[in-house]
């Protein structure tokens, strides 16, 4: 009796953990996945205008019904101002976590001029600071802050006709992602 | 010596046992068949936390466990069907109605996929902009591997299928996701 109390024991213990791990490790793994495959392919800090097929295998999804922009997101040596030329369409931008939480959106409805441009940083965590704050990197529309050194910029503009495919990705392309601070060490 | 033996068999058993038991309850409760971290609509399913910052770990793993990066409940909500209207699972050798009214959103598209593949086909997607419209918002599609009049959504060659219904920047009533809001049935029709 004692050692089959001790087995199941031993069961549901072991099955805890599987469930836990599974759960809390399998979308992280997939996570990093995305971003190595995305950061592989287009380089980090670097914004991409994906084909359907990379779409497909970087992003999970196929992307007939959209034209997708993305930029692997590096905040460990600063900011990064991403600058985006937009067409007249529907379309949404999400920034990506480390571990694929959504963190910010944002879609066309919210903007009233194009092109414009988004700052992602990294949260300062020091409890206590002794410095000056920092003056704004670069003049941008939204910021965005977030807690983690790594993350993953989405734009996605509906092909409302597959005819415009050609034309959106074109504009879109037009669009940038860089270290905020690059124009002014240049200049300074 | 009967006792020890009887004790390393049991090692691989209960190996065998907890790794399949969390590994079947986890993909129950991320597909959303346990738990309520998906919400029921008639045949369609959805996981309202999905994109927001406060996204539980289930739903997180519906959508990253195969690949998928989950869009804000904001610019759009999904929602999948594996079952039609009277609770059978969805058999692509049948043709289904997709019929009723559509829920308010800009835009919204159907795809006909297996669970696991993110590419579909041509046609096995229809866009609103692209359908035909009933009056009062009514929608009718005629899901089937075989051409039909009307929206057609061509079925896959798969042994499974799934439905799965995106609205695009939807309506502020259908963003919370829990909202019963109104949905198309889906109705099974002849099998070949």
């Amino acid at each position: 009796m004692r050692r089959r109390l001790f087995w199941l024991a031993a069961v549901v213990l072991l099955a805890v953990s599987v469930h836990l791990s599974y759960v809390l490790f399998v979308p992280n793994l997939e996570m990093s996945r995305i971003m190595s495959a995305a950061g592989s392919s287009h380089g980090e800090n670097r914004f991409a205008v994906l084909s359907e097929k990379e779409a497909t295998s970087i992003l999970g999804q196929q992307s007939l019904a959209f034209v997708q922009g993305i930029c692997v997101l590096d905040l460990k040596p600063g900011p990064v101002l991403v600058t985006l030329e937009t067409p007249a369409s529907y379309w949404m931008v999400n920034v990506y976590s480390r571990n694929g939480d959504n963190i910010y959106s944002l879609n066309d409805r919210q903007v009233s001029e194009v092109p414009f441009s988004i700052i992602v940083e990294q949260k300062k965590t020091s409890l206590f600071s002794i410095e000056a704050p920092e003056e704004p990197p670069e003049d941008a529309a939204f910021r965005v802050a977030t807690g983690d050194r790594r993350g993953l910029f989405v734009v996605r503009v509906f092909v409302q006709n597959p005819a415009y495919r050609q034309r959106i990705t074109r504009t879109l392309e037009r669009s940038s992602c860089k270290p905020a601070n690059v124009g002014q060490q240049a200049s300074g | 010596m009967k006792t020890k033996f009887r004790g390393i068999a049991a090692i691989p058993l209960f190996l065998i046992t907890g790794i399949g038991a969390g590994l079947a309850t986890a993909s129950q409760v991320i597909e959303g068949n346990v738990g309520r971290f998906s919400v029921n609509n008639g045949p369609w399913r959805t996981w309202p936390s999905a994109g927001s910052p406060n996204i539980d770990p289930y739903t997180r793993g519906h959508f990253l466990v195969y690949g998928r990066l989950p869009m804000s409940t904001f610019e759009a909500v999904e929602y999948i069907a594996t079952l039609d209207s009277q609770g059978a699972s969805l058999d692509p050798s049948c043709n289904y109605i997709i019929q009723g009214s559509m829920a308010p959103a800009r835009w919204w598209r159907v795809t006909a996929r297996q669970n696991d593949s993110p590419e579909f086909g041509a046609g096995e997607s229809i866009l609103s902009q692209n359908a035909l419209i009933e009056p009062n918002n009514q929608v009718r599609v005629i899901a089937s591997r075989d051409p039909q009049p009307g929206n057609w959504l061509k079925l896959p060659r798969q042994s499974y299928l799934e439905f799965t219904l995106t609205l695009f920047s939807p309506a502020s009533s259908v963003k919370s996701g829990n909202a019963a809001v109104p949905l198309p049935q889906i109705v099974k029709e002849a099998c070949s």
